[in-house]
């Protein structure tokens, strides 16, 4: 503990108040107070009124007419709401699958850029295109290529002969034989993952590598998870985004690239290391804390995927690409109950499984001792 | 058997760089391939979609900017970015600087800070419907409502990228100005925003890319046909002139014009300011 002495020293020292001057509180409310006021008003307030919302009633019809039901709408949503776990569902496996492809084959195209190959800056710039679209125009452009009847996709599996590969990638659902076992490998598969996932957590290493392994076998699994469908159109709206943000991770990770220390490659070069045990045990730590954090913008990313949903599939085939935020939207707005507290609520629900996951991935993937460059 | 693995070398060079240009097809390709299609008329692409505009045609363009009314979606959505980034830019620029240097410190700054930057993570939703409310009650459901949601929605990641940029000019600066007689607002825009022109042309780039593109709060907020962002024309288009493909290509040629043009020139700035905020942190 600081004595006052102590603390007027400290401020005398950092020049605050060296000249005998006040705090300039004039200056700071002026420079601040904009943006506090946006804030406020556009930020703050309304995060607090949805939670307000959301124990109450709010009639469209009536004026927004309030009126307080308790805890009704968070009670419906968890019990009878089957269109949640659709939702759910689909929104959970989005974030925990396009993360792995994303980063990981961004993470991939740097070490190639990295090595410098021919034309290296031109597919650089030429890879980050798909970042600047409006995920609009994304949609009707995959709505094109997955077409059905002249695709790009289905040509192309049809003229190599692969005639069953060439479905309607946004509209077919495949049903599976509800007697065949592999019905049940996911769920069986499904516990022994997570008790794997949580031995990962209180090993001590925590390699990324194994944290990475192991997501990939619990995203495998949550992709077979509605155990009597192949989701063919979920499929193929998560390789659009992962089309997507390929080359965004991939420009992020050759910038981290090229600032690793060039002694400590050297030096293991000269140990004798390979290139393989160069990439897990220099390169992968050393761009461990990037990794962590594009993993969980991406993560944050697919947990609020809601455009490309809305333009090409509307949460269909029934609800097979249903996401949170399509529900949230559809719920407020499209169907006729006119009800603005049960979406407020599923809303909240939301906000609390994103920021509690977020932060959780960033303590879990933090290394206890990290490399320090 | 050393001219041998020469070789070998020298075709798995090439194979790697065939493979390279197989993905930059992927990802570039359906772009392309709009573009054709936005040259030629629509009987043509249903009878061979991939065909080449050989008797080039730009009655699709017409068509859009008049016809479908795409000319006042894209006016709208110049009116909105545009007002959005005039009211974020100095906002955020004048929030930042004040976080950032030793002299405006005050107790609970670095909480404020945090709070503010920590609605990164948050969705989307949790502000979306109490904004439609909000808006609905004050009549802002228009142009303007929108380009101040998006001013807010922008104010965190800015906020953070202009501060980390204020912390590192050096204390001197700051001083010299003052000596000099200049006060606490003549030192932010005379000397520092200037010296910030960097960062700020990064945010500004982040932002616009942001704001051109943005369709959550575009979709709920704006009711009226008049008042349709660029996105949102888009999507109508596509309800409306469903089999018109040439006219939609060119709709979606036209909205994304301006980012690729600006692309073109300003590469690095682009991928500066798009990476900026996920590189730190």
């Amino acid at each position: 503990m600081r004595t006052w002495l102590q603390r007027r020293f400290v401020q005398l020292r950092n020049g605050q108040s060296a000249r005998g001057e006040k705090r300039p509180w004039g200056s700071i409310a002026l420079f601040l107070s904009p943006a506090l006021v946006l804030y406020c008003s556009f930020t703050l307030y309304p995060v607090f009124m949805t939670f307000f919302n959301s124990v109450h009633k709010l009639d469209m019809a009536q004026n927004m007419a309030r009126t307080f039901v308790g805890l009704k709408n968070y009670h419906e949503l968890l019990t009878t709401d089957l269109i949640l776990k659709h939702a759910l569902r689909n929104s959970i496996t989005w974030a925990f699958v396009a993360p792995l492809f994303d980063v990981g084959l961004g993470f991939l195209f740097a070490l190639i850029l990295y090595h410098r190959p021919p034309f290296a800056r031109f597919f650089r710039t030429a890879w980050f295109v798909p970042i600047l679209i409006s995920w609009v125009v994304i949609g009707v452009l995959f709505r094109w290529v997955y077409n059905y009847d002249w695709g790009p996709v289905v040509m192309f599996f049809r003229a190599i002969g692969l005639d069953f590969l060439a479905v309607n990638y946004l509209g077919t659902v495949i049903r599976v034989d509800p007697n065949s076992w592999t019905r049940f490998l996911p769920t069986l598969l499904f516990i022994p993952a997570l008790w794997m996932m949580y031995r990962w957590t209180r090993s001590r290493r925590r390699s990324i590598l194994g944290g990475s392994l192991i997501l990939s076998l619990l995203a495998a699994l949550m992709l077979r998870f509605p155990s009597d469908v192949v989701n063919v159109p979920l499929y193929s709206l998560i390789a659009v985004t992962t089309w997507k943000f390929i080359g965004f991770n991939m420009v992020i990770f050759l910038a981290a690239m090229s600032s690793m220390p060039e002694e400590l490659l050297d030096a293991a070069k000269i140990d004798g290391a390979n290139t393989f045990q160069l990439l897990i045990h220099i390169i992968v730590p050393l761009l461990r804390m990037v990794i962590v954090n594009l993993f969980i913008l991406s993560w944050i990313g697919k947990m609020v995927q809601f455009a490309l949903v809305w333009v090409t599939t509307r949460g269909g085939p029934v609800h097979y690409t249903e996401t949170i935020a399509t529900y949230v939207q559809k719920r407020a707005f499209e169907w006729r109950t006119l009800d603005l507290g049960y979406p407020s609520a599923l809303a909240v629900l939301w906000f609390l499984v994103v920021f509690v996951g977020a932060l959780v991935f960033t303590r879990m993937f933090k290394a206890d001792d990290p490399i320090e460059y | 058997m050393h001219i041998s693995r020469q070789l070998l070398r020298r075709i798995s060079r090439y194979l790697l760089l065939l493979f390279l240009f197989g993905y930059t097809f992927i990802e570039l390709g359906p772009f392309l391939w709009a573009i054709l299609m936005s040259f030629r008329n629509t009987n043509d692409i249903l009878q061979n979609p991939y065909g080449l505009p050989i008797p080039l045609e730009f009655r699709n363009y017409i068509k859009a900017l008049t016809e479908f009314g795409f000319a006042r979606y894209f006016r709208n959505s110049v009116i909105v970015t545009g007002a959005a980034l005039l009211i974020s830019t100095p906002i955020a620029s004048m929030a930042a600087y004040s976080f950032a240097r030793k002299r405006y410190k005050f107790r609970l700054r670095e909480v404020v800070f945090q709070i503010i930057f920590i609605t990164i993570m948050f969705p989307p939703q949790i502000t979306l419907l109490s904004l439609f409310v909000m808006l609905w009650r004050y009549k802002m459901l228009n142009l303007i409502g929108l380009s101040l949601i998006y001013a807010s929605t922008a104010l965190p990641i800015s906020i953070y990228i202009l501060r980390s940029f204020y912390m590192q000019i050096p204390q001197e600066l700051e001083d010299a100005a003052r000596i000099d007689g200049a006060s606490d607002w003549q030192t932010f825009w005379r000397v520092m925003f200037p010296i910030a022109r960097p960062a700020t042309a990064t945010v500004i780039v982040l932002n616009f890319i942001n704001f051109w593109n943005e369709f959550l709060y575009a979709v709920t907020m704006i009711l009226k046909d008049e008042m349709r962002t660029m996105p949102l024309g888009v999507m109508k288009i596509m309800g409306d002139q469903f089999t018109d493909y040439g006219g939609l290509a060119a709709t979606l040629v036209i909205s994304v014009v301006p980012v690729i043009v600006l692309y073109v020139f300003l590469s690095e700035w682009f991928i500066e300011g798009m990476t900026a905020g996920a590189l730190k942190g």
